[in-house]
């Protein structure tokens, strides 16, 4: 405290020659007032305190303010600060006066201060010693409105107030208390102490200004105080007087800029990294959300910042002799954790209104909404801690959940090229989802596990979250928690997860958002109030569409949920006689399907082009009759872990609205329980082979029962909210005990599951047991894959039985290779070879797959590879199939691999990219030709990406590509492009025009379908800051 | 309110019991049949698997003999398979129109002391059949078409020092996995078995039964291939005193339920034996059906064959059978059990016939199409209407260069047989049988040293015997 003068250092020892009572100057910083300012002016003048002076700093030179001041306080003096920036600039003026009293009133020109309000500051600041202080600052108009009572501010000066918004005055903060900082609006300070530490930072023009000095002031070794029995009114009306909303930009840059002063070196080390991270976080949601001024805002915070670091290392220089504390005493000072989070997580940041803070604040002193928050927590406890082993360890590549390449940017790359090299190759779309995927991984450092785990786990949470607004237009919160508790509790996503089955999680993220979103298009009772539907037909169907689309970008298979629910609904009204809105839901449907088209629009028109096939939709399954029975499917019990017979109670809480339910209750039990028979009806009919084409997997079909049932639970609860009551004294009084029973008993299986930490999943993948050889020491060559379609690597094609097919590059696929395309190129190639097999007319399938560039022939019996997975839920290749492929002369079966794979390698394969001698296919115009007269005497050559492959080529060879035909491919040596015929009738030949060399072959993409591709990265980017907008707006 | 309760509660409850009745029909899951295989050689298939014999010096040097009975040139392809660990040679063959074309398999490997070869073409006219010639006579066989994963040789005699019987077993492994045999033999000096045999990837071992079995008269011998599959001849010397001859048989693979053994004779001189092989764990009874041309009516041969083991009927010492020429024999195995059926002739030094030995496995299949390469100055087509109910039209075809010309046609009521003649047939013409059903086609050649007994090959429309009727 070398700078500050004794007598302010120490303020309870009186000096002589100075009076008991020490002087003020109240110094209110003017910048051309409205009408109040003569009342601001009278509120000092008429202060009950004997020495104080009035300095009034006018900080524009525009107006009458000399006339206006002198009309009220004749004895005022005033400053002319015209060319002065700011509150903080103007103010500082005063200590070019020769201003000699003990303590400086620092006002702005729009507060009105009790006629006690100096007296009792000053009274404190000297009893207290403090250095700073403030008084409790109310509302202008509505002066029984709290607006401050000191500011709590954390380590990034980010300040946050103590009190609640528009919380009234009932003296419960009048207190006196050590804060961290006081509005600027009107604090009483120590001259000494506000000259020593050079005043307001000028660089801050306005906001943060106040938290800056007080930080300040508190290294000085300075108390800052409240006291709250000074009042002071205040307009805070500054956008209003000034015209400009800039308090986000002024904040953002003065909050960095106090951070860089103030901090010590070693602090700001760890502070401006987690500073960044918070920026990068903010600006993250805020483009999501379409919040781009606020993205700007953030950016402008750094660059004003880092174009000022010489005027920073001033302040901070121009500091560093006044700190007589540890920063680490002041930090203990500070709001722990980040008041930014805090104030995100309460919708205060990026919002215009406090009300969901407040409404927030307000719910939570309520049982039901604590309830709520622990429902949510214990739910997602439970996840995480059953998740433990899948989140610490990794997600295995087994069956859906494929391998991730090793790069986000790889990733993007695949997804980004049209060319599909899965099966024989074709062009198609890889789905956009993964593109995003590459994305989240590059912003994520890379972490491509992190991204796959939350790729696995992230549908759980999203379809709880839609699970707990499905009914929250009923109004009962408990409805909601129970219908949230049901869904997670259902054995579908964790049977899901134990059967690596994406396709079903994705359903079961879907299915609560298009239920509530069908509901709403529906419009009966309780989605419709005396004012009309809660949600227009539009909107409903878009969001609908959303929900499918969204989900559809990683799996179209998604998109049959909106039909079964859509049906189950239909059905449902019918039966309830309460037809109300089927029309509105069949146009709803029809919207949505028109939306998620749009979301999903390369795949979507893709499928236009190829006739709307099916098989995208199949998942490799034939129509063949299956094994499940209906108890199974009843119960969710989809996976290889069979549930538990306790799922069975759900039946008690299902059965209670249909029993008791009165009005809406049991009119939306009726249509959710027909949304449950239809989805199970339609997965029975798929068990038994009654449709005479593949349907998607169990789990898929039987999803949209899942939220029915766990809807109908939240039901169930508002049935026995408000129509138990209603009913007189008898059996239905049981049914309350006996709810509550069935749905403690129910949900214990799922409790039970979370032991082993990741939900029955192997451990472990194929990626350790393959014995597959190196393909850049032969060259690239394919794996065809044949065996059940959940134990694929990839979604398959329908092969004989309950088998599949799919054909890889060079060993196990990644996930762009999952998903099967509309144009399946020339499919039917390998198809034709694979019946021929089947039919045991060939015992050369080698030659014939060998034409195919095919190595290996994996017959994967079960999902995981043993001893990951149980034998007993083996679903072995057919004896006749095995017998067939045994009895080929030109496949070898690998002995001593694990026994959950069959493997055979093909003695007689082709590279994929081959380099043949010319006349390698004279005289063979089919693959079938192949038979007698096999490909001999080429070599594999080339390596690298799907769509760009390079390497030397031999001269005097022809390459041999094996791989479906399309012009887009294009294979130059030294710059000089090859000529190409077709091979086999299905393949290419390119033909140098010279001869060997560096050769790239490479794929080019259509423009047209990259400007589609962005079409809908601009649709998914709207839809995503809608939504996101929607949903942080707050409706219900 | 509560009528419309009721309602919801019935119409819910309704299609649940309506979903639970549903779950308890049976479903049809669709096993994955496997293809019909029949190990009667079929042209269709395009690969043919040749156990093989001796190289060039040895009791039955193997050569090939590629047939085209189609209209077009055939590309052909042959590789060698040899006993030793040298690379088989590979060698392809342009087979002409409506023509036979030898390949001689020693020239291809000198160096083999027993070889076979996997034949292959993509033309389902082409027919390749193994052809054999030692200082006891010559043979010819069909090669396969199907491997096996359990072989059975109905009869074999290693009487070396009194009889001049030589057996030898050759095992060939055409796949690229290593297989595994297990080689049992009921012999009527006893039981004798040799355990784990492997058979390498694109190999052929021969098991020296003389050595194995000793003086024996008489050797049933079962394979029982426990890792990959296999095909096998068995070659036969007879060397003695009354009996002279070679005869090179494939061995039955895998036995069937029905079977046809096509051509049965009683002459005088000629000595056929049945025998009918039980592999089974269990007894099988067994009826020999008599199927003649029509002339008479005899009521089958009831047999009960034990477990694993083997009964012999002698035809000649079937008095009732004496007044038959010629015959066929349907084996139908009443319990169930596939048997392994053959025949064994056998024509004594000194009498009227040509000398010689022979013998052939039965068919397991019928067939609307066949194709047989005439071979012998006297040539038997046998041909039979296995089915019970329908009656065949067979029409003989000659098939040259010039195209296809008809010969003679016949109609077989069922469960008849006959032999196809034709006055102006040559010695070594190539000939097609279409029929309107299903029928089995044999044949038994008679040369100036040598007899021969083998099927036809099949060309179209096969059927399994057990699935006829």
């Amino acid at each position: 405290m070398a700078d500050i003068p004794a007598s302010d250092a120490r303020p309870d020892a009186p000096s002589e020659p100075r009076a008991a009572t020490p002087s003020v100057t109240a110094v209110v910083v003017a910048h051309d007032p409205g009408a109040w300012f003569e009342e601001t002016l009278d509120s000092i003048v008429t202060q009950d305190y004997p020495r104080l002076e009035l300095v009034v700093v006018d900080g524009t030179g525009e107006g009458d303010l000399g006339e206006r001041v002198r009309a009220v306080a004749p004895d005022a003096t005033l400053i002319d600060a015209s060319d002065t920036d700011g509150f903080a600039a103007a103010a500082n003026t005063v200590l070019e006066t020769d201003v000699e009293s003990a303590f400086l009133l620092v006002c702005h020109d729009d507060v009105a201060l009790a006629p006690d309000a100096v007296r009792v500051l000053v009274t404190e600041a000297l009893r207290s010693n403090a250095g700073v202080a403030g008084p409790k600052l109310v509302d202008w108009e509505r002066p029984e409105i709290l607006q401050h009572v000191g500011l709590s501010v954390d380590q990034f000066a980010v300040a946050a107030d103590v009190i609640e918004p528009a919380e009234r005055d009932q003296e419960q903060y009048d207190r006196v208390r050590d804060v961290f900082a006081v509005p600027s609006a009107c604090v009483l300070v120590r001259t000494g102490l506000f000259a020593a530490i050079g005043g307001f930072d000028p660089g801050i023009t306005r906001r943060g200004e106040d938290i800056d000095l007080c930080w300040r002031a508190q290294l000085a070794g300075a108390r800052v105080l409240v006291v709250p029995d000074a009042r002071v009114r205040h307009r805070s009306d500054l956008i209003g007087r000034t015209g400009v909303d800039d308090i986000r930009r002024t904040r953002a840059r003065h909050q960095l800029r106090t951070v860089l002063v103030t901090g010590g070196r070693l602090r700001l080390l760890g502070t401006i990294p987690l500073l960044a991270l918070l920026s990068l976080a903010e600006i993250t949601i805020a483009a999501f959300t379409g919040r781009f001024g606020q993205v700007r805002d953030i950016v402008s915070a750094w660059t004003w910042n880092l174009s000022r670091l010489g005027e920073i290392r001033r302040r901070r220089a121009g500091l560093r002799p006044k700190i007589t504390i540890s920063p680490g005493d002041v930090r203990a000072a500070q709001a722990s954790g980040s008041v930014r989070i805090n104030a995100f997580v309460r919708g205060q940041i990026g919002r215009g209104d406090r009300a969901f803070g407040e409404e927030l604040v307000t719910a939570m002193r309520t049982g039901t909404t604590r309830f709520s928050v622990l429902a949510w927590a214990l739910v997602l406890g439970l996840i995480v801690f059953g998740s433990r082993a899948l989140i610490s360890d990794g997600v295995p590549a087994v069956g859906d959940f494929v391998a991730f390449p090793d790069s986000g940017g790889a990733l993007i790359d695949t997804w980004w090229s049209s060319w599909r090299a899965r099966d024989l190759g074709s062009v198609g779309s890889t789905p956009t989802g993964f593109g995003l995927l590459g994305v989240l991984g590059v912003l994520l450092g890379g972490s491509m596990g992190l991204v796959r785990t939350l790729w696995v786990l992230g549908p759980v949470v999203v379809g709880l979250i839609g699970a707990w607004r499905v009914l929250s237009v009923s109004g009962s919160r408990r409805a909601q928690i129970a219908t949230l508790v049901a869904y997670a509790a259902l054995p579908l996503p964790w049977a899901a997860i134990a059967g690596a089955s994406w396709t079903t999680l994705g359903v079961y993220a879907v299915a609560p958002w298009v239920l509530r979103a069908l509901l709403e298009a529906q419009a009966s009772a309780p989605f419709r109030t005396t004012a009309g539907p809660v949600r227009g037909l539009v909107p409903a169907a878009v969001a609908a569409g959303v929900a499918v689309g969204l989900a559809g970008v990683f799996d179209p298979v998604v998109a049959v949920v909106t039909v079964l629910v859509a049906a189950g609904l239909v059905a449902g009204a019918l039966v309830a006689v309460n037809p109300t809105g089927v029309v509105r839901l069949v146009a709803a449907s029809a919207g949505a399907a028109l939306v998620g088209a749009l979301l999903t629009l390369p795949l979507s028109i893709e499928l236009l082009a190829n006739g709307l096939p099916w098989h995208p939709f199949a998942d490799g399954r034939t129509g063949d009759a299956s094994t499940e029975p209906l108890t199974d499917l009843l119960r969710f019990a989809i996976g290889p872990e069979s549930a538990a017979p306790l799922t069975w109670a759900f039946a008690v809480p299902m059965a209670v609205p249909l029993l008791i339910g009165r009005a809406w209750r049991f009119d939306l039990a009726v249509r959710l329980w027909f949304v449950a028979l239809t989805a199970w009806g339609v997965a029975l009919t798929a068990v038994h082979g009654v449709v005479p084409f593949g349907l998607p997997e169990p789990g898929v079909l039987v999803a949209p029962a899942a939220i029915a049932v766990a809807a109908l639970c939240g039901v169930c609860v508002s049935a026995l909210e408000h129509d138990l009551r209603r009913a007189g004294f008898g059996w239905r009084q049981l049914l309350l005990p006996l709810a509550i029973g069935a749905a403690a008993i129910a949900v214990l299986p799922s409790i039970g599951a979370i032991t082993d930490g990741r939900w029955g999943l192997g451990r472990g993948g194929y990626e350790n047991v393959l014995p597959l050889a190196d393909p850049t020491l032969d060259g690239s060559y394919r794996v065809v894959w044949i065996g059940h379609p959940d134990h694929l690597p990839a979604q398959g094609s329908p092969f004989v039985a309950d088998m599949a097919w799919v054909a890889t590059i060079d060993g196990l696929p990644d996930i762009t290779e999952r998903s099967i395309p509309a144009d399946r190129g020339a499919h039917d190639q390998m198809e034709a070879v694979l019946d021929a097999i089947l039919a045991g007319e060939t015992s050369r399938a080698g030659r014939l797959l060998g034409g195919l560039g095919v190595r290996y022939v994996v017959a994967v019996e079960r999902l995981a590879p043993a001893p990951f997975s149980d034998v007993d839920d083996a679903r072995p290749l057919p004896d006749a199939l095995a017998e067939t492929l045994d009895t080929q002369l030109d496949l070898r079966r690998l002995a001593g691999v694990n026994s959950a794979l069959r493997i055979y390698e093909n003695t007689e394969w082709t590279s994929v990219r081959a380099a043949a001698v010319s006349s390698f296919d004279d005289g063979r115009t089919t693959l079938f030709d192949l038979q007698v007269a096999p490909i001999t005497g080429t070599i594999g050559v080339l390596g690298g990406s799907d769509d760009r492959i390079e390497g030397p080529v031999p001269d005097g060879v022809e390459l041999f590509v094996a791989q479906s035909v399309d012009r887009g491919w294009r294979l130059e040596i030294d710059g000089s492009e090859a000529a190409r015929r077709r091979s086999f009738d299905w393949a290419t030949t390119f033909v140098p025009a010279a001869g060997g060399g560096d050769a790239v072959l490479s794929y080019t993409t259509p423009r047209w379908r990259q400007l589609v591709v962005v079409v809908q990265l601009l649709a998914l980017l709207g839809t995503v800051s809608l939504s996101v907008r929607r949903l942080v707006g707050g409706r219900r | 309110m509560r009528a419309l309760r009721l309602l919801a509660l019935v119409i819910i409850g309704g299609l649940i019991a309506v979903g639970v009745l549903a779950d308890e029909r049976d479903r049809t899951i669709d096993e994955l049949a496997p293809p019909v295989i029949v190990t009667t050689p079929d042209a269709r298939t395009g690969t043919w698997f040749c156990a093989g014999g001796s190289g060039a010096v040895g009791a039955a040097t193997v050569g090939l003999e590629l047939v085209n009975a189609g209209g077009d040139d055939a590309v052909v392809d042959v590789q060698v398979v040899r006993d030793d660990t040298a690379d088989g040679q590979r060698t392809e063959v342009v087979v002409p129109a409506a023509s036979r074309v030898p390949v001689n398999l020693p020239q291809l490997a000198p160096e083999a002391t027993w070889l076979g070869a996997i034949v292959e073409s993509n033309d389902a006219d082409v027919v390749v059949e193994q052809t054999f010639d030692g200082l006891s006579g010559t043979d010819r066989a069909p090669c396969a078409t199907a491997t096996g994963s359990a072989l059975y040789a109905a009869d074999g005699a290693t009487r070396l020092l009194a009889e001049g019987e030589s057996m030898t077993l050759l095992l060939m492994n055409p796949f690229q996995d290593d297989a595994i045999a297990d080689v049992r033999f009921d012999a009527d000096v006893g039981p004798d078995s040799i355990s784990a045999i492997v058979v390498p990837a694109r190999r052929i071992v021969a098991i020296d039964v003389t050595e194995e079995v000793t003086v024996a008269s008489r050797v049933h011998t079962t394979i029982d291939v426990t890792v990959g599959r296999l095909v096998a001849n068995r070659l036969q010397v007879r060397n003695g005193t009354t009996v002279r001859g070679l005869a090179v048989t494939p061995l039955v693979q895998d036995g069937a339920v029905v079977s046809v053994v096509p051509v049965v004779e009683t002459r005088l001189g000629l000595f056929d034996r049945l025998h009918v092989s039980n592999p089974s764990a269990e007894s099988a009874e067994v009826d020999l059906e008599i199927v003649t041309d029509g002339g008479a009516t005899l009521d089958p041969i009831e047999l009960t064959v034990r477990a694993g083991r083997t009964v012999v009927v002698d035809v000649a010492a079937e008095s009732r059978l004496a007044a038959l020429p010629s015959f066929s024999v349907v084996a139908r195995s009443l319990t169930g059990q596939p048997v392994a059926v053959a025949v064994e002739r056998r024509a004594e030094l000194g009498s009227d016939l040509v000398a010689g030995t022979a013998a052939m496995g039965a068919l397991d299949a019928a067939a609307t199409e066949w194709i047989v390469a005439r071979d012998g100055n006297v040539s038997e087509l046998s041909v039979v209407n296995p089915s019970s109910d329908g009656i065949a039209n067979v029409e003989l075809w000659r098939v040259s260069a010039d195209g296809e010309t008809f010969l003679t046609s016949i109609e077989l009521g069922p469960g008849r047989r006959q032999v196809l003649d034709a006055p102006d047939i040559a010695e070594r013409d190539l000939l097609r049988v279409r029929a309107t059903a299903p029928v089995v086609v044999g044949r038994a050649n008679a040369g100036f040293t040598s007899r021969q007994m083998l099927a036809g090959v099949i060309a179209d429309g096969a059927v399994p015997l057990d699935q006829l009727d």
